[in-house]
């Protein structure tokens, strides 16, 4: 697999505009995202996982350090617009992204910026308001709409965009379980239909449902690896204010009792089964 | 009671009337207003009235919508009854005290309470009727002319899209403020005006933090979507004149006709 | 001290097309000291009545009595409803408006019409409640402070109004795994040292469970589960049906059941649950 995304000793301040002095929410970052992955990236409020997002589609510019994508260097003015057409964005608070008052409007909206012919947008904005299954409110208000179509809405303007990678960033922070689940199900079938996915998030099940998991604290990459590797470090996660899914959870509970559960169970069904099959 | 407002909101229809061009739209309104000023005679409110009343039935929009949509407005509309009523001075029908109403006065009182209704309700059919999207991209091409003058007209256009989309947003939130303060104790009823001035300040603060926030992670979430880059913009919905705007444009051409006519003729 | 639901009915937008039923003959009773779970998903009638228990909405039908006062009479006074129930909203964080913590925390109590003196001994309690350092943040501008910690200064502004009833609405939406639970160990020392009656408005099955006295599941507007946490996550089949989940715990032991692993116990904590997998394998 080819990387797609590729940060290279990212580091970013922020500038505080009363007195000039600097606050640094990125120290150092590397870490490459492979072309058609699925990768999470967790760490608490503060940790400089919404800054890193941002810089990784050129909202912000990177202080020190290098972000390519797809090979294109994102702090370069000249590919400013073709990065943030490969590297679309969705935002965690589904009311504050949707500018127009109509849904299908809303999703034209990249499409139009970026100069697409209008028969060409119709058939994206169709498909990708298909794609999120939102195709039968194209007509309606957003603000008609509960927090997971209003997300899945997001998700659609970003997607007919055509880009080859979506960053999310907490897009299931605001929704109740219904939304959350709706809108990680819309994930997983852009994901696998190969749309680069990038969630940022602080549900540790959805992390535990991608191919890697980055884990960021204080603006520094603390852990890197697959999910199973991640989620074995309980201890760890916890000093870093993160939990661990309800499986590992009681995995880690039941080896406590002195009973030998292993090490990659991750979601709740592998551990029933492998608990069934001990007795 | 902050659901209530219906002016500025659009009706979703796919009425005839819904889907003729903005533009068109835009210019048939503002010539329809003129045209409730040049008029002076019953029957030529009349006129008047029956062709919103046409409009209305063929737009689809139910009139308990349209009309919930003029209580606000109720207060201008009878403020502005009296005034005329009291102040032209005329034949006098009846007096008391220093008032008194003249029939010249009772006749302007209640032509200028119609204008303004029709007005309101011309006016709010425009919005019904009209996508916010589709309105800002007609004023947009109508505005187009004046960019050699140096007037912005994408970024206005873009501007009045984004308040007709948070209108509702902010009212809710300002709901919910409103609510979570009237939870700490807070009174916006009682007390003079004064009083109930700085009572609105627990509101107002939070109101302005949030627009602030929105706007914020609305600009983020536009530029992410490539707002503001150096392509030419196009449209979804292109705007096409096609016969039915043809249609639509003779079809008030004669309105305007009998109108001028009435007000000559008779 | 206690509070009363009865027969409390609701309808939206009376007599206009779009007119809805929000609740639907509601009836409970919490006692002293009781943490209240209330959940349902979204649109489920939550938040309709949690603004009639604080005098927000007025009832078309029903009384809520709270001790011996009917706060849906007709002269009952708004300021009484206050001081014995008090209500934080979902993310309190945006109501705040005062230039310092100390005076935003205020503006609650001196609506109640109490002395100057009282007021300052409440928000200094308050703030120290909510596990904040008074001296510290009482200059401060609340929009200075932390997103936690602007929390936990909004829960304050109205934990200082001492209510006999204090209802939270979701009170840990958006915050990561640490500040969530903060929040809630938070509103477990508040219960002690208050001995009020709680209402937590919540998503997380497992708060719920492990915290709750009493469980309130809402669907369409009806009542329709009353019970301790082990009747009512008994039911999970019906709460499935209403897009409700079960705790984790319990979702699991659940499972294991189904494969004819007979986990025993409440499973109302992950603890519990590793309890009973324990007892089962080591027999």
């Amino acid at each position: 697999m080819t990387d797609f995304i590729k940060v290279e000793n990212l580091v970013f301040d922020y500038i505080k505009s009363e007195d000039e002095s600097t606050f640094r929410a990125i120290d150092d970052v590397s870490f490459t995202v492979e072309k058609g992955s699925f990768t999470a990236i967790i760490g608490q409020n503060g940790s400089g996982k919404s800054t890193l997002a941002k810089n990784i589609n050129g909202l912000l510019v990177p202080t020190a350090g290098k972000i390519y994508v797809d090979g294109l260097d994102s702090a370069d003015p000249e590919n400013i617009w073709e990065v943030r057409q490969r590297v679309a964005m969705v935002f965690q608070n589904p009311d504050n992204q949707i500018v127009s008052s109509v849904v299908e409007d809303d999703v034209a909206f990249g499409p139009e910026n970026l100069g697409v012919d209008p028969k060409e947008i119709r058939k994206r904005v169709d498909e990708a308001l298909k794609s999120v299954e939102m195709y039968e409110f194209r007509r309606k208000a957003p603000h008609l709409l509960s927090g997971g179509q209003k997300q899945r809405i997001a998700i659609a303007g970003a997607v007919a965009m055509e880009p080859e990678c979506i960053v999310f960033d907490e897009p299931t922070a605001m929704l109740d379980p219904r939304g959350r689940r709706e809108v990680m199900n819309v994930i997983h079938r852009l994901n696998e239909k190969g749309i680069t996915a990038l969630l940022i998030t602080h549900f540790m099940e959805e992390a535990a449902q991608a191919d890697k998991v980055i884990v960021l604290d204080q603006g520094e990459v603390k852990m890197i690896g697959t999910p199973l590797e991640i989620f074995r470090r309980a201890e760890e996660l916890k000093a870093l204010s993160l939990g661990v899914p309800p499986a590992v959870d009681l995995a880690d509970r039941l080896r406590q009792r002195g009973i030998e559960v292993p090490q990659d169970l991750l979601e709740v069904e592998d551990i029933v089964r492998y608990l069934c099959q001990l007795k | 009671m902050i659901r209530d407002i219906t002016l500025g909101q659009f009706y979703p229809g796919n009425s005839w009337i819904h889907r003729l061009d903005p533009r068109v739209k835009i210019m048939v309104t503002l010539l329809y207003i003129v045209s409730i000023f040049v008029v002076k005679d019953f029957i030529g409110f009349a006129l008047a009235a029956l062709g919103l009343a046409v409009v209305i039935a063929i737009s689809r929009v139910p009139l308990k919508f349209i009309l919930r949509g003029l209580k606000p407005i109720f207060i201008l509309i009878a403020f502005t009854f009296i005034i005329n009523m009291f102040m032209i001075k005329g034949e006098v029908l009846v007096s008391f005290w220093i008032f008194s109403i003249s029939r010249e006065g009772l006749r302007m009182a209640v032509f200028m309470a119609i204008r303004l209704i029709l007005l309101i309700i011309g006016s709010s059919l425009l919005t019904l009727t009209t996508k916010p999207i589709s309105l800002t991209d007609g004023m947009e091409a109508l505005l187009s002319p004046f960019k050699r003058f140096g007037l912005p007209a994408h970024d206005l256009a873009m501007m009045m899209t984004i308040a007709l989309r948070f209108i509702p947003t902010l009212l809710e939130e300002t709901d919910k403020i409103m609510k979570a303060q009237m939870a700490r104790g807070a009174d916006f009823e009682s007390g003079n005006i004064l009083r109930r001035a700085k009572a609105l300040i627990p509101i107002l603060v939070p109101l302005f933090i949030s627009a602030f926030r929105i706007a914020q992670d609305l600009a983020m979430a536009m530029e992410a979507r490539c707002y503001g880059s150096n392509s030419k913009k196009t449209r979804m919905n292109g705007m096409k004149i096609c016969s039915r705007d043809i249609a639509a444009c003779l079809i008030f051409a004669a309105f305007l006709a009998m109108i001028i006519l009435e007000r000559i003729l008779l | 001290m206690s509070i009363e639901v009865k027969g409390l009915t609701h309808i939206y937008s009376e007599g206009l097309p779009d007119e809805s039923l929000a609740l639907e003959d509601i009836s409970f009773r919490a006692e002293d000291g009781q943490l209240v779970g209330l959940i349902g998903h979204t649109g489920s009638g939550k938040s309709t009545l949690v603004q009639h228990l604080n005098g927000l909405l007025k009832p078309k039908k029903g009384h809520i009595i709270v001790g011996d006062v009917d706060i849906t009479a007709e002269n009952v006074v708004m300021r009484d409803i206050r001081r014995k129930i008090g209500l934080v909203f979902q993310y309190p964080e945006y109501q705040l408006f005062e230039e310092t913590v100390a005076k935003d925390v205020a503006f609650g109590p001196s609506n109640l019409g109490l002395t100057a003196e009282e007021v300052d001994e409440r928000v200094r309690e308050a703030i120290e409640l909510v596990g904040l350092d008074y001296d510290k943040v009482k200059n401060l501008s609340p929009f200075d402070l932390s997103g936690g910690q602007k929390r936990r200064a909004a829960i304050a502004g109205v934990i200082a109004m001492k209510p006999e009833v204090l209802i939270l609405d979701e009170p840990t939406a958006g915050l990561n795994p640490k500040a969530h639970a903060d929040i809630l160990s938070m509103v477990e020392k508040i219960h002690e040292s208050e001995k009020n009656i709680i209402f937590l408005v919540s998503h997380n099955m497992d708060d719920i469970a492990r915290m709750s006295d009493k469980v309130l599941v809402m669907d369409h507007g009806k009542m329709m589960m009353d019970g301790t946490p082990e009747e009512v996550f008994s039911r999970g089949d019906e709460l499935k049906k209403m897009g409700l989940a079960l705790p984790a715990s319990m979702e699991i032991a659940a499972q294991l059941r189904e494969n004819g692993f007979a986990v025993g116990g409440t499973c109302l904590t992950m603890e519990e649950t590793a309890d009973g997998i324990a007892e089962v394998l080591k027999r």
